[in-house]
């Protein structure tokens, strides 16, 4: 089977191959534009995506054998030109979290579970909405893109450091008040700021 | 539970709809790639404005048909057709056309009309009025718009200069179709995106003729005539010429696709006489084409091609040129699909059209 670097290689000369790129990504993309901008948005942003990509094919790295870091990384860029769109949408997202869609036969356990989850995931919605833009993105690349850090890297065209450290930053960020996590965020504040050494 | 495991199930249930939204972005890229050579992809966000910006890319054809498109018949072009060709490439060489004299413009109009599908299942959030033309289908739409447009190109004298290109008129709405509530959705649509669906794209220098498309990208950049850099080595035999084409257009080598984008180039009439010259004669060289009739000096050529999966636009796609015999120009050309599956609108409607003049001006508007 062809790797997708074989591919792009061959849209260089015949552009209709390009559909076999699209074939193998799309239900990934999508469902990452999905997420980010709701269904209405999806499809146009799907495409976008895929248009911007043929265009820039020649940007692809053709060290990698998948296209889909690059991809989600085109898709990411796609999404954070519609900020509207997406803020409306993880607006809408927090509305619809609930705990009462069971997904097992599972016990009272296992409902009081589903409900404490579903109330850590409203109260996460509007923490990530408010995220920077490249906090965003570097944690919905890892979190839905499924991406490795060295792939988000190569997405977003940032050395792996910087992934890991955008990442250790939003897990600060969206942490729950109270929470070790946020806890932890307050002590690296005090220490950025200089104030924890002058209290000691 | 894990912090980044909860962020991972955030909206992560399955959408039954996906694979009908992918399945029409792929058509919808498939359709721009097949149009790669006449335009680099120029992405607007909405289903309709994609119509009004390849209106305002000047391109050929606005819908997605399905992949597979093959001639209705393999025989040549009629020996008529040929007749027509051929005696338009002669008055192109014997050299008709207009003079642009220094400081003077070549002033391109080009009028076109298309359809927009309103799809009003998709129109229920009127927070955004975008919606319910983001989609449309023949098999899903309730209502659909006949909007007419237009706008100037002037080519100065000197091609080195600033080229004018003058996109300011908003599309006119010829007539609504369907649905009581199409036109004001439309009017809503327009009024939220005035810019993208009523197609007033402004007024632009084009240094050269050079365009850019989407200031995020800088190897965006494209001429106007796309083919320029070319016009050198391109064969001025018509068989070599056919050749060149099919290689060089990449997308599709099949003959319907050469015959809209050929008529398409020709169109602009800035191609260098000779080479226009041989390029109606490949006309001539395709299969299928064949005279639709002459009307006031007009000879519209016609070529049929089978739709593979037919579907709601039918079985049949006829594109069609219409050549000034006087002067050897293309002045129109449509996109028909008599067979296509529905009573929403008149099926004499072409789905897209042009209609081009040329004239020499003294000035142009300035930016």
């Amino acid at each position: 089977m062809s790797t997708d670097s074989d591919i792009i290689r061959r849209a260089e000369q015949a552009p209709q191959a390009f559909a076999e790129v699209f074939d193998r990504h799309a239900p990934v993309v999508e469902s990452f534009l999905r997420r980010r901008l709701g269904a209405d948005a999806a499809q146009d942003a799907l495409s976008e995506t895929f248009l911007t990509a043929f265009r820039r094919r020649a940007s692809f790295d053709h060290t990698w054998e998948s296209a889909r870091p690059w991809l989600l990384g085109i898709a990411s860029r796609v999404a954070a030109k519609h900020r509207v769109t997406e803020a409306k949408h993880w607006r809408a997202v927090e509305a619809s979290i609930t705990g009462s869609n069971p997904t097992t036969d599972g016990g009272i356990d296992e409902a009081g579970g589903r409900i404490d989850a579903a109330a850590a995931m409203r109260a996460l919605a509007p923490r990530i909405a408010a995220l920077s833009i490249k906090d965003r993105e570097t944690l919905l690349l890892y979190a839905w893109g499924d991406l490795k850090a060295e792939e988000i890297a190569v997405a977003l065209g940032i050395p792996v450091g910087t992934v890991w450290s955008r990442i250790n930053r939003v897990r600060r960020k969206i942490a729950p008040p109270g929470s070790r996590t946020a806890r932890l965020t307050w002590i690296a504040k005090e220490m950025d700021d200089g104030t924890l050494d002058a209290r000691a | 539970m894990e912090l980044l495991t909860l962020v991972r199930d955030i909206d992560n249930a399955p959408d039954n709809t996906a694979p009908e939204r992918i399945a029409r972005s792929r058509a919808q890229v498939l359709e721009a790639l097949a149009e790669r050579p006449r335009r680099r992809a120029r992405w607007v966000w909405g289903g309709s404005a994609v119509a009004g910006s390849l209106a305002a890319a000047g391109i050929v054809t606005a819908i997605v048909v399905g992949t597979i498109v093959a001639p209705v018949a393999t025989q040549p072009a009629s020996a008529a057709a040929v007749q027509v060709l051929g005696d338009a490439a002669k008055v192109v060489i014997a050299g008709v056309d207009p003079v642009v004299g220094p400081g003077q413009y070549l002033r391109i109009r080009e009028t076109y009309e298309l359809v927009s599908l309103w799809d009003i299942d998709e129109n229920s959030d009127l927070s955004d009025p975008l919606t319910g033309f983001n989609t449309p289908t023949f098999t899903t739409s309730e209502g659909a718009v006949h909007a007419r447009g237009s706008r100037d190109l002037y080519v100065p004298s000197d091609r080195s200069n600033d080229w004018i290109l003058d996109d300011r008129t908003t599309n006119e709405v010829l007539a609504v179709y369907g649905d009581d509530r199409t036109l004001p959705a439309y009017e809503r649509m327009v009024a939220a995106h005035p810019q993208r669906d009523a197609d007033p794209g402004g007024l632009d220098a084009l240094p050269g003729g050079m365009q850019e498309w989407d200031p995020d990208f800088d190897d965006d950049d494209q001429y106007w005539d796309p083919l320029r850099e070319s016009y050198d080595e391109m064969p001025r035999d018509p068989q070599d010429l056919l050749g060149w084409y099919r290689e060089n257009l990449t997308t599709s080598s099949d003959d319907w696709y050469l015959f809209q984008a050929i008529g398409r180039f020709l169109s602009t009439d800035v191609m260098p006489a000779d080479l226009r010259a041989a390029s109606l004669r490949v006309l001539g060289l395709l299969g299928g084409v064949d005279v639709a009739r002459t009307v006031d000096g007009v000879t519209t050529l016609e070529m049929p091609a089978q739709l593979d999966e037919g579907g709601e636009f039918g079985d049949l796609l006829v594109s069609e040129l219409d050549i000034d015999t006087s002067t050897g120009r293309i002045v129109g050309s449509r996109e028909v699909y008599p067979h296509r599956g529905t009573d929403l609108l008149p099926a004499g409607i072409p789905w897209v059209s042009w209609h081009v003049e040329v004239a020499v001006v003294d000035e142009a508007p300035a930016p």
